[in-house]
C-alpha cells in the first residue's frame, strides 16, 4: 500500500506554554495526486501546518508526515520529497533569478534548470533580474518556479497567492494547475480567500482556531451543503452568516435539491460561523 | 558547490568586500612603514649601544635610532590596534549575517526548502567566507609578522606583549569571532543584537581569558629563582627576599624586620643587611612556548564554536 504523500496524526503545536494551541488534535490525510486547499481564517493554523511538514515547526503532540517519513525524525529524506512557496517574499532580493536557479540546483541534483527559466521566461521574468526589481507577481511566479523545477512529488504553498493582484493570482493557478495536473502531482495551497482557490483546487480542509472542521472533496463538499435564506434551524444547520447582500444566510448539511447548492466561499463561511458560534456558547 | 560558492560570495558581498578592504589596506600599512624602517638601515648593534645609554652611542647610530624610533612609533600607534581589532571585527561582521540574516529577512526559509539538509547548507555558506576573509586576514598576519620581525630586532618586545598583533594568531582569532558571531547569530536571530552582543563577548574574552590562561599556564612550567640584579628576561610570579642565614621570608616578613629608623627607605636597608630580593618565574625562553599553544587553543574554540551552530540551525524556526 502506498503512504499517503502528507498526514497529520494528533498532531498538536503550540508557540508557547502561556498561548493557546496553534493546531490540536488534528488528523488529516492528504490524498495522492490532489490540490487540496488548506482554508481558514488568519490564525487558525493553516501555515503552522504547512510548516510542520516542511520541518520548521516542530509538533508538541503527535506527528507530521511525508509519504510515511515522520518529518520530525527523517527530516531532510521528508524535504527532499517536497517543493515549497513560502508565505511572504521569502527570495533573496539582492540576487538574481539565476543566482536562485543555481542555489536550487547545488542542494538538489534533479533541479530542472531548463525548465524553471522557460517557466520564468513564459512570465516575462529573465533570470538576469534581480528578484527585488521584481513586482509581487513576478517574485511569486519565481517562487513557484522553483517548487516545481526540484521535481518534488508534493507542493506545498503557504498563502502565495496573499500579496498578488487579481490577474496574478490567476496567473499563477493556471501554471500550479497545469503542471500538478499533467505531472500527478500532490499539491497543499493554503489561503484565507476562498474565491482563489475555488477553481483551482479538488479537495477543501477548512481549519479554525487550530481545530478541523471539514475534510472533503469539493465535489463533495458542493452536493452534500445547501444555503437557506429561512429561519433554518435544526441538526442541518452547520452555521449563519452574513450574505453578501446583508442577509442572513444558514449553511445546511443537506443535497435537498429544492435548495440553492452551496460554493465553496459559503461552505467555508459556514463552518467558519459555526466554529465562531462554538466559541462563544 | 562552485555556484553555491559564488552565489555566497555574491549574497554576502559588502561584508567580504570590507573585510578584504581593510585586511589588505592594514597589511599595506604594515608592508609600507616595514619598508620605512629597514630603508633608515640601522645596524642591531646602535640599538645595542642606545640601550646602554642614548649618550654612549656613536653619533651616526643615535641618529639611526632617532629615526627609527620617530618612524615606528609615530606609526604603531594606530597599526598596533588596528591588527589588535582586525580579526574581531572581520570575525563578527562576516559571521553574524550567516544566519542571522536569513533569519531576519526569511530567505531561510527557501534556503531551507531547497536544501534538505541545512547542515550541508550551513557548510556551503561558510567555506567560501571563510576561504575568502581567511586568506585576507592571512595576509595582514604575515605583513605585521614581518614588521614586527623588524621591531623586535630593535626593541625586543616584553613577554606576551604584542601576541595577537601579528603571526598565525591573528587568523585563530579571526575564526574564533566568526563561529562566536555566527552562533549567536543563529541563537538570536537579529543581526544588530548579534553584532552587540559578540562585540561585548569578544571583548571580555580577549581581555580575561588570554590573560587569566597565560598565567595558569606560565605556573605549570618549570620555574626558576631569579636575583633582582639578573638581566634574563622573564615572567615573574612570587617575590621573596634571602636572608643573611639563606632562607627565604616574603616581602612583607622582610618590611617587618626593617627598624623604625631606616622605615623611610626599607630596601636600602635590606640591601645593606643582606637581605637580597629574589624572584620565581620563568625565562622569556620558556614563555616563548605558550604562543603556539595558545593559536591551538584559539583555533579549536574557533572550531567548536563554528560546529556548535550546526546544532542550532538543524533545531531552529526559519525566521526570527
Amino acid at each position: 500500500m502506498s503512504e499517503a504523500p502528507l498526514s497529520a496524526e494528533n498532531f498538536g503545536r503550540r508557540y508557547r506554554r502561556s498561548r493557546p494551541w496553534a493546531v490540536r488534535d488534528l488528523d488529516l490525510t492528504i490524498q495522492t495526486g490532489s490540490i487540496t486547499a488548506l482554508v481558514g481564517p488568519n490564525g487558525s493554523g493553516k501555515s503552522t501546518l504547512i510548516r510542520s511538514w516542511m520541518g520548521f515547526e516542530r509538533p508538541d503532540e503527535g506527528r507530521v508526515l511525508v509519504e510515511g517519513l515522520d518529518v520530525g525524525r527523517h527530516r531532510k529524506n521528508a524535504v527532499e520529497k517536497l517543493g515549497y512557496v513560502a508565505q511572504s517574499n521569502a527570495l533573496y532580493r539582492d540576487l538574481s533569478v539565476g543566482d536562485h536557479f543555481d542555489l536550487a540546483a547545488t542542494y538538489r541534483p534533479e533541479f530542472d534548470r531548463d525548465f524553471a527559466t522557460s517557466r520564468t521566461d513564459e512570465a516575462r521574468v529573465g533570470v538576469n533580474r534581480r528578484v527585488g526589481e521584481l513586482s509581487g507577481g513576478e517574485q511569486a511566479q519565481v517562487g513557484l518556479a522553483l517548487a516545481l523545477a526540484t521535481g518534488a512529488p508534493i507542493l506545498l504553498l503557504d498563502e502565495p497567492l496573499a500579496s498578488l493582484d487579481p490577474l496574478a493570482r490567476r496567473d499563477f493557478l493556471a501554471v500550479l494547475v497545469e503542471h500538478v495536473r499533467t505531472s500527478g502531482r500532490t499539491a497543499v495551497l493554503s489561503s484565507h480567500i476562498v474565491t482563489d482557490v475555488q477553481q483551482a483546487c479538488d479537495w477543501l480542509v477548512v481549519l479554525a482556531n487550530g481545530r478541523l472542521l471539514l475534510h472533503t472533496s469539493v465535489a463533495e463538499a458542493r452536493a452534500q451543503h445547501r444555503t437557506s435564506t429561512t429561519d433554518a434551524s435544526g441538526e442541518g444547520v452547520v452555521g449563519r452568516f452574513p450574505g453578501p447582500d446583508g442577509e442572513q444566510l444558514a449553511l445546511l448539511k443537506s443535497s435537498d435539491p429544492s435548495l440553492p447548492e452551496a460554493t465553496l466561499e459559503e461552505i467555508v463561511l459556514g463552518y467558519m460561523a459555526s466554529q465562531r458560534s462554538a466559541r462563544r456558547a | 558547490m562552485l555556484a553555491s560558492a559564488r552565489v555566497t560570495l555574491k549574497h554576502h558581498r559588502f561584508e567580504v568586500l570590507a573585510t578584504i578592504l581593510a585586511a589588505l589596506g592594514l597589511a599595506a600599512a604594515c608592508l609600507w612603514l616595514n619598508s620605512q624602517l629597514l630603508a633608515v638601515n640601522a645596524r642591531p648593534d646602535c640599538f645595542r649601544e642606545w640601550m646602554d645609554g642614548p649618550d654612549s652611542a656613536s653619533r651616526e647610530c643615535a641618529t639611526a635610532v632617532r629615526a627609527f624610533s620617530d618612524i615606528l612609533f609615530s606609526n604603531m600607534s594606530w597599526i598596533d590596534p588596528g591588527m589588535a581589532i582586525l580579526p574581531f571585527v572581520v570575525g563578527i561582521f562576516i559571521g553574524v549575517p550567516v544566519v542571522a540574516r536569513e533569519l531576519e529577512t526569511r530567505t531561510a526559509q527557501t534556503a531551507w526548502s531547497l536544501s534538505p539538509s541545512r547542515t550541508r547548507w550551513l557548510a556551503n555558506q561558510i567555506w567560501p567566507l571563510v576561504l575568502v576573509a581567511g586568506t585576507a586576514i592571512c595576509i595582514a598576519s604575515i605583513a605585521s609578522s614581518m614588521l614586527h620581525a623588524t621591531r623586535i630586532n630593535a626593541f625586543p618586545p616584553q613577554i606576551f606583549e604584542g601576541l595577537g598583533f601579528h603571526g598565525p594568531l591573528v587568523a585563530a582569532r579571526a575564526l574564533a569571532a566568526f563561529g562566536l558571531a555566527m552562533l549567536i547569530g543563529a541563537v538570536v536571530g537579529r543581526s544588530l543584537p548579534a553584532v552587540v552582543l559578540a562585540a561585548v563577548v569578544c571583548l571580555f574574552a580577549v581581555l580575561f581569558v588570554p590573560t587569566y590562561a597565560r598565567d595558569a599556564w606560565a605556573r605549570t612550567q618549570p620555574s626558576q629563582l631569579f636575583e633582582w640584579s639578573d638581566p634574563t628576561p622573564r615572567i615573574t610570579f612570587d617575590d621573596f627576599y634571602r636572608t643573611p642565614s639563606g632562607g627565604f621570608i616574603s616581602l612583607g616578613e622582610a618590611l617587618s624586620l626593617v627598624p623604625e629608623e631606616s622605615a623611610d627607605n626599607p630596601y636600602a636597608w635590606m640591601l645593606e643587611n643582606g637581605y637580597i630580593s629574589f624572584s620565581r618565574g620563568i625565562t622569556a625562553e620558556t614563555a616563548s612556548q605558550w604562543e603556539p599553544l595558545e593559536v591551538a587553543g584559539t583555533l579549536v574554540a574557533g572550531v567548536l564554536l563554528v560546529g556548535a551552530t550546526t546544532p542550532v540551525v538543524n533545531r531552529r524556526r526559519p525566521t526570527a
